[in-house]
């Protein structure tokens, strides 16, 4: 049997911490997968609560991020098992979704969700209308219609096919 | 409680980050969004271009307006032959400054001088026909990784490698026309050579590649001739797949092929092909190298290999035969009674495309019944006749098993 010192090295100890979203539910997680997340690892480094608040993550996303690294601390399951896991995750996903994951992973540094989130996004916005993505990313347009011909005109390039053209 | 507006705002470095996924035509064309985005593009640490027609002028205009002092990726692909090499080689002299740290490049050009002491490049692939330069000092101290898909692979390769002190992984599928090479590095692990779309034979191409690898951990031959190359002993093999051309069938290239062999006596997993219309018996040139670490194997070969692997891999636990209609001829049972894998380790055999011939008979019988600790044996019939599948899944059943414990199926 294992024995640890109560100051010993944080991943050796079979803990729990406690999470809690912006919208005011916890959730239980063990310590190792909550050390998944860099910056989770270091808020444990430095102060002996157990119970971190999370004001920027909503009840829903934290749910995914913290099922995913759940996943991810989980020794009996192989590497591939995890990829396909993975791959599954991000798959049929509304776009907005992933937007709250992707600052989620960013946020907590967890950067292969983060990796796999961003990429998923990219393969959506191929293809995709300008419209689409002014809408999806909830992006104004600011532009003059003369500031946005002289755009297209400067680089006529990007745009002579048809990805990511206009309506 | 934070409003869902502040939460569903992406910062620059995030939108960034999914960019870097976008060919950099697609990055470019968000800058039409908002006047936020404008630039943003600019920012993304990969570069990505892909064109169908001519090189054009615009790569070195984005990568004028690019930002970034750290270039993560660089990928140039470019279908038309007539580049121009003034703008080619601006734009790689411009990645190397803004230290580049992998680079693809798919075309047809000579690479500039100062990419040969490019300090940050980690990972170098390379599809066409690229061009190396014919003199200077090569000094490539960060590359890991070297792939060469590559036709016409114009670089002294021997030169090339000296100069990466921590090369890792070396992957060469094209034309063996660099003639003799000498592929040593003390720090490559993993090495695939595939001269797949040459058959030497018929090109009558001479080439000869010897391989200094003391560290390597995983070997991928395809293609190749055993006459043309050999390598030296590595301790530090955990994966060999060996998989050459149909050769002569003499004496001498049988010589060589057991030279190789057991030059890789080391390894623990070994997938071994070798197709010869005739090949000598291996007690008139065999060797009495033991593969003492070999848990695995995976043979497609006569079976007077499967002979000398039982003889000599005492820890084989593993083993999977695919038979073919010239190789299960020369079965013949191994001389030692006892062989230390069959008393102790052999767990799981697999048999693929047995053909129910008396040869592959004797030689199931023979593992049934020496094989004591054997769990499962599955066989793959070539056959899809029912009759014949089952009355050899009788034949079978009625050997003796020296195993209590071992299943047999037939598929």
């Amino acid at each position: 049997m294992v024995t640890t010192d109560e100051k010993g090295p944080l991943t050796a100890k079979k803990k729990s911490v406690i999470i809690r979203s912006c919208d005011g539910d916890e959730f239980l997680v063990s310590e190792s997968a909550a050390v998944l997340s860099t910056s989770l690892k270091k808020i444990l480094e430095e102060k002996e609560d157990r119970l971190i608040h999370l004001s920027d993550i909503d009840n829903k996303t934290l749910a995914m991020v913290i099922a995913y690294l759940s996943t991810h601390a989980d020794d009996g399951l192989s590497d591939d098992l995890k990829r396909s896991f993975d791959q599954e995750f991000v798959s049929g996903k509304e776009f907005d979704v992933l937007k709250y994951l992707v600052l989620a992973t960013d946020t907590l540094q967890v950067t292969c969700l983060c990796y796999t989130v961003a990429k998923k996004m990219a393969d959506i916005m191929k293809n995709k209308l300008v419209e689409w993505v002014r809408r999806e990313f909830d992006i104004q347009n600011d532009y003059t219609p003369e500031a946005e011909a002289e755009i297209r005109r400067l680089d006529a390039w990007a745009w002579d096919d048809r990805q990511l053209e206009d309506d | 409680m934070p409003s869902i507006d502040r939460l569903s705002v992406l910062p620059d470095e995030v939108i960034c980050h999914i960019l870097s996924f976008l060919p950099t035509k697609l990055s470019v064309a968000t800058s039409i969004l908002a006047r936020r985005w404008r630039f943003l593009w600019t920012h993304v640490p990969n570069l990505d271009f892909n064109f169908e027609a001519s090189f054009p002028s615009i790569v070195n205009r984005v990568m004028s307006l690019h930002r970034v002092q750290s270039l993560n990726t660089f990928h140039l692909e470019c279908m038309d032959d007539s580049i121009d090499d003034y703008e080619f080689q601006t734009c790689i002299a411009t990645a190397v400054e803004r230290n580049v740290q992998n680079l693809v490049l798919a075309l047809t050009v000579q690479l500039p001088q100062c990419f040969l002491t490019c300090k940050t490049l980690v990972d170098l692939r390379i599809y066409g026909c690229i061009g190396f330069p014919s003199s200077g000092t090569i000094s490539l101290p960060s590359l890991k990784k070297l792939y060469s898909y590559s036709l016409e692979f114009a670089v002294d390769l021997p030169h090339l490698i000296s100069g990466c002190p921590v090369l890792e992984e070396l992957f060469i599928d094209g034309a063996p026309d660099f003639g003799c090479c000498d592929i040593s590095s003390p720090t490559l692990k993993k090495l695939t050579i595939d001269f797949r779309f040459y058959s030497c034979e018929f090109y009558k191409i001479d080439y000869r590649v010897k391989i200094n690898a003391p560290a390597l951990t995983y070997l991928d031959l395809c293609h190749c001739s055993y006459e043309h190359i050999s390598i030296l002993p590595v301790n530090t093999l955990i994966e060999a797949n060996i998989r050459l051309d149909t050769s002569p069938s003499n004496d001498f290239y049988a010589r060589c092929a057991l030279k190789f062999l057991d030059s890789l006596c080391k390894v623990k997993c070994l997938n071994y092909q070798v197709v010869m219309g005739y090949f000598p018996d291996l007690g008139v040139v065999g060797s009495h190298v033991r593969f003492d670490n070999l848990t695995k194997l995976e043979l497609y070969a006569d079976w007077l290999f499967l002979k000398k692997f039982i003889e000599s891999a005492d820890h084989l636990e593993v083993l999977i035969i695919r038979e073919d209609y010239q190789n299960a001829k020369n079965w013949m049972e191994p001389m030692e009674e006892r062989c230390a894998c069959l008393l102790h380790s052999l767990r799981t055999v697999t048999i693929y495309n047995f053909r129910c011939t008396e040869q592959s008979f004797n030689m199931v019988r023979y593992i049934l019944r020496n094989a004591q600790v054997l769990k499962m044996m599955e066989i793959h019939c070539y056959s899809y006749d029912l009759k014949e599948k089952f009355d050899a899944l009788h034949r079978i059943s009625l050997f003796h098993r020296g195993s209590r414990e071992c299943e047999v199926a037939l598929c």
